[in-house]
């Protein structure tokens, strides 16, 4: 019986912790997102110092993220991420304003994927 | 490399740990929950093992939610016959009375040849002798002989024979093994004189000796050097 228990209480804190992780995704995720679409909207507007410091920021907040995102996100998950942000920092630095959109789209969906892949939906499920 | 070497031993560790968690009845003959337990848990764990892009995590998750599943499902089987016998399945009767059941062996899937093969296994070559056999959840045959041609025991001839007991090894590998003492009840003084008795002045010397309760012992002494 107190195997049953112990087993029972990994299983439990395991879900629990599932659920912590998509939270917490989903939180890093909607932040680069938004700071993508922000440094996107600078960008149309040629503010070229917000934008950088929303993309710097948003490079930033991944970076920090690192050791979580390696101990859930496959590596070819993290890299596509990485390179989304990178592609969008590029595009900011090189002062093109149509390239920023499309990288912004990049980070938006690249954010996307990962937030989706772990929430409980039939379609991630099957 | 490194990483490589940290993860398999991470994941052997998690491995055994769930084998000794899942408990004996994983090692030998696996009932069909067990079975698939043992199919999926090996694919799981090599997974991370061979692909270094892949979080630990993503092996250790789904080990630990079988690990769940089957010592629940154990826990159930043990709580309930109605669950016992959805998980496991019932014991097929295939031979009743020396006859064989055909309605249980084709229910079962069950050939003769596997049947003269199962009864081979056990020492049995006369289909006429077998009174019962029954076709258990793990997928092994028991059977039950006729009186006639079931082996004397000595109750039947009122004989009187002693208890066996079970021999502990005393002495491995030319060192006194206390514990293996301890348990038959005996001590290295009684080693020592059991020692001088069969021509052995020195434990050093005997590379395997095991003992009883009543004191019988067996000693193989330490094979010299170059032999196999």
């Amino acid at each position: 019986m107190k195997k049953e228990i112990i087993i029972s209480v990994l299983f439990a804190v395991m879900i629990a912790v599932s659920f912590v992780n998509i939270a917490q995704l989903s939180k890093l995720t909607t932040e680069l997102t938004r700071d993508a679409e922000l440094a996107a909207d600078a960008a149309q507007i040629e503010d070229w110092t917000a934008a950088e410091e929303h993309a710097t920021r948003a490079f930033r907040i991944w970076k920090d993220h690192s050791a979580y995102t390696q101990l859930v996100l496959r590596h070819g998950v993290i890299e596509q991420g990485e390179n989304a942000i990178i592609g969008l920092l590029t595009d900011i630095y090189s002062r093109d304003k149509g390239r920023v959109l499309g990288s912004a789209e990049a980070v938006r969906r690249s954010m996307e994927s990962i937030a989706t892949v772990e929430q409980v939906r039939i379609g991630s499920v099957l | 490399m490194a990483i490589s070497i940290i993860r398999t031993l991470i994941l052997y560790g998690i491995m055994v740990t769930c084998m000794r968690v899942m408990g004996k009845r994983q090692l030998g003959e696996l009932e069909p929950a067990e079975l698939v337990v043992a199919i999926l848990i090996s694919d799981l764990a090599a997974n991370p093992l061979q692909d270094l892009g892949t979080p630990l995590a993503y092996g250790i998750i789904p080990v630990m939610t079988l690990l769940f599943c089957e010592v629940m499902l154990s826990f159930l089987g043990m709580k309930s016959r109605a669950a016992r016998r959805v998980i496991a399945g019932n014991p097929s009767v295939i031979i009743e009375n020396g006859e064989i059941n055909r309605t249980e062996m084709k229910r079962n899937r069950y050939t003769l040849d596997e049947l003269s093969e199962h009864l081979r296994k056990s020492g049995i070559a006369d289909f006429s002798v077998v009174k019962h056999a029954t076709l258990e959840t793990d997928g092994t045959l028991s059977t039950i002989l006729f009186a006639a041609d079931a082996p004397t025991t000595p109750k039947q001839m009122s004989l009187t024979v002693d208890e066996t007991e079970i021999p502990y090894v005393v002495i491995s590998d030319g060192d006194v093994i206390q514990q293996g003492l301890r348990k038959v009840g005996f001590d290295e003084r009684w080693l020592a004189k059991r020692l001088r008795e069969n021509g052995v002045a020195d434990a050093a010397t005997v590379f395997l000796m095991t003992a009883d309760r009543n004191g019988k012992t067996y000693i193989a002494p330490m094979p010299e050097r170059g032999s196999k």
